[in-house]
């Protein structure tokens, strides 16, 4: 255990040394939480447009003022680009919704309240739906009570109804909608994550076809937990990656991560793991070091797509996929990490962290065991 | 010469399955007490193995930690690993400002902080300059006489002859001979080599002579010519004569001892070995 100790400390010393990796780390991803939150600012700010999302309402409603009032959360929501069409059918609604040719389906009644059925092509404006319906019933229930002590002018405030006063509700920490700032505050952090898989990939891969893991392998101590420690220091250079980042986000740049912080940085750390795993594999697996460089290309842009696909370079939804290409797409961990966090962030829905937590733990340690195989292949070379 | 050190490294270090024979260090056999058996040995290896962003005692300390050492007598053997390769007051300095002489020094000293009892060192004087040179030979025969039996590698014949009392010649993966310096000398006692200046520094064409007068290998030596044959067969008077006759002045004649080189090129050939590895 002693050498696991000290090769996770050397990991984590040279990490902090490095100037290009501090640049790329900490310097870029600040700069670009800053920039894109800037710059995208006035598309986040009009509101979270939530494009080709096509939701079919059921009324069976027979109260006049709950009709009243659907019909100008319709009207607020359209505003948002949610586009509201009526059927008389609920049963061909919702084999709709499971075929993915709608976003989700939506029935009033005013004896069992509010039915949504969503699926999972667009996760995040599910979310929003959802919890704008939440706005709205809660809404709802205090105009009743209204109602009976001044109909005339809770008439009036049911016509005025805007798409804020449903859509406030997706900010837990009670602001209007989510911003750019929190969008990119947490996409930036995520993205960085995955371009550090080359940073992850050439630390082993340079380390295993050097002199210095001669010198490693011809001390008395056990090579896979040297290994491992290498490993174990590079994880924890990353937690302090997060660490840092998130504190930057949420403190100086004044993105609000809501009230489950500690969720959120979990599934950062999940994406982190995975990471440090899979570039120790492919470091691993790089016996000529003359192709080091070559393969980190391949990499780069092996982690650009990773980013585009996973919404870290702008919202997924507005990619207007078809239902096959975001099943496929729906693969990515990364993808997975930003489906948890958001539905956090957003709605204070945990349904997929786990999901994402699994995963990226999951393949991270996939691709550990599989490291530990091919390091094993090249000490009895 | 080449060959044979990495292949011998990575069997004592445990990189490398051998087919046979038995690799003992202080009587620990490598193959069953391997743990034991590398705690005694420091490697040395060619490319230098250290981490250029950790400072020079942080490089050593590390490495030694591997070696088991650790709290107090890690910092001491840190320290006296330093000092003994001159790079104590570089302590805190981080390696990528290092001259490459420094650079091998830190080398050495991440695989002596230990106190191995055997010490392989494979060129560990390449591309130096002569002072930083002459501080490590300086220091391998410290550190033998400190009682480490060194196991040094290198194309630099001088050094050979200097440091080591127990050689071996390696070609083409075979050993050639074996032996001291003495006896590999008498290998090649059968040969006379003479060096021959001119006045003036006027040279002759060497086709003059080569192949005449029991002449087998000759070589143009600053201004000089150096003639080698066997001597049953050289004829030095015979030489002299001819150049004579051909009009060259003849400043000074030299008898030249075998040396290790000498044996080496013997042994091994004179032809070029561009792209081969030992």
């Amino acid at each position: 255990m002693n050498a696991f100790f000290k090769a996770a400390a050397c990991s984590v010393k040279i990490f902090f040394r490095d100037r290009t990796v501090i640049i790329m780390m900490f310097v870029v991803p600040v700069v670009l939480m800053s920039i894109l939150g800037m710059a995208l600012d006035a598309t986040f700010d009009k509101g979270f447009k939530i494009n080709n999302f096509n939701v079919e309402y059921r009324n069976k409603s027979t109260d006049a003022n709950l009709t009243v009032g659907f019909q100008s959360f319709i009207k607020a929501l359209e505003e948002n680009d949610v586009k509201f069409v009526k059927t008389d059918n609920e049963t061909e609604g919702m084999k709709r919704v499971e075929n993915n040719q709608i976003a989700c389906l939506v029935v009033i009644d005013e004896n069992n309240g509010i039915k949504l059925y969503k699926n999972s092509s667009h996760p995040l404006g599910g979310d929003i739906l959802e919890s704008s319906l939440k706005a709205f019933e809660n809404r709802m229930n205090a105009i009743q009570s209204m109602m009976a002590v001044d109909p005339q002018k809770t008439m009036e405030l049911i016509g005025k109804e805007t798409g804020e006063s449903f859509i406030d509700s997706m900010d837990k920490a009670g602001r209007r909608t989510p911003t750019s700032k929190e969008y990119y505050g947490v996409a930036a952090i995520s993205m960085m994550l995955a371009f550090s898989l080359t940073s992850a990939y050439m630390r082993v891969a340079h380390e295993m076809t050097s002199s210095v893991s001669k010198r490693k392998f011809s001390t008395p101590a056990n090579p896979y937990a040297v290994f491992l420690g290498s490993q174990a220091g590079n994880f924890v250079a990353m937690i302090i990656q997060v660490g840092v980042l998130s504190a930057y986000s949420i403190f100086v740049n004044g993105s609000n991560w809501g009230k489950d912080t500690a969720t959120v940085i979990s599934v950062l750390l999940g994406e982190a793991f995975l990471v440090v795993g899979f570039g120790g594999m492919i470091g691993c697996y790089v016996k000529d070091r003359s192709k080091i460089v070559k393969i980190n290309y391949i990499i780069m842009i092996f982690a650009w797509f990773l980013n585009m696909f996973a919404g870290n370079f702008a919202s997924i939804d507005n990619f207007n996929a078809s239902e096959a290409t975001m099943k496929i797409l729906r693969l990515s961990p990364i993808l997975k990490v930003n489906d948890a966090i958001f539905g956090v962030l957003y709605n204070n829905n945990s349904g997929y962290v786990l999901d994402a937590l699994v995963t990226c733990f999951g393949l991270g340690l996939i691709c550990i065991v599989i490291s530990i195989m091919l390091y094993k292949r090249r000490l009895r070379a | 010469m080449d060959c044979w050190v990495p292949t011998a490294q990575d069997c004592i270090s445990g990189l490398l399955k051998y087919d046979g024979g038995q690799i003992s260090i202080d009587g620990l056999d490598i193959g069953k007490k391997s743990v034991q058996a590398k705690e005694r040995v420091g490697i040395v290896p060619q490319d230098i193995a250290i981490y250029d962003t950790l400072t020079a005692y942080e490089n050593v300390a590390f490495f030694a930690g591997l070696y088991g050492l650790s709290g107090k007598l890690l910092k001491e053997r840190t320290l006296e690993a330093l000092e003994f390769t001159g790079l104590l007051d570089q302590a805190k300095a981080q390696p990528k400002t290092f001259s490459g002489g420094m650079k091998r020094r830190l080398n050495i000293a991440c695989s002596i902080a230990h106190n191995p009892s055997l010490i392989i060192l494979d060129e560990p004087t390449v591309g130096i300059d002569p002072q930083s040179r002459n501080h490590i030979l300086e220091s391998i025969k410290k550190l033998n006489e400190r009682g480490s039996t060194i196991i040094y590698t290198s194309h630099y014949m001088e050094e050979v002859e200097t440091l080591c009392n127990n050689i071996a010649i390696l070609d083409q993966g075979k050993m050639l001979a074996h032996g001291t310096k003495d006896q590999l000398v008498d290998m090649v006692s059968d040969v006379t080599t003479v060096q021959v200046f001119f006045a003036n520094n006027v040279m002759p064409d060497i086709n003059t002579i080569n192949g005449n007068c029991g002449v087998s290998h000759i070589e143009a030596v600053d201004h000089s010519l150096k003639l080698s044959g066997k001597n049953s067969s050289i004829d030095i008077n015979g030489i002299l004569a001819r150049l004579i006759e051909t009009g060259y002045q003849i400043r000074n004649i030299d008898t030249c001892k075998p040396n290790l080189e000498t044996v080496f090129l013997n042994l091994t050939g004179r032809k070029l070995r561009d792209g081969e590895e030992g």
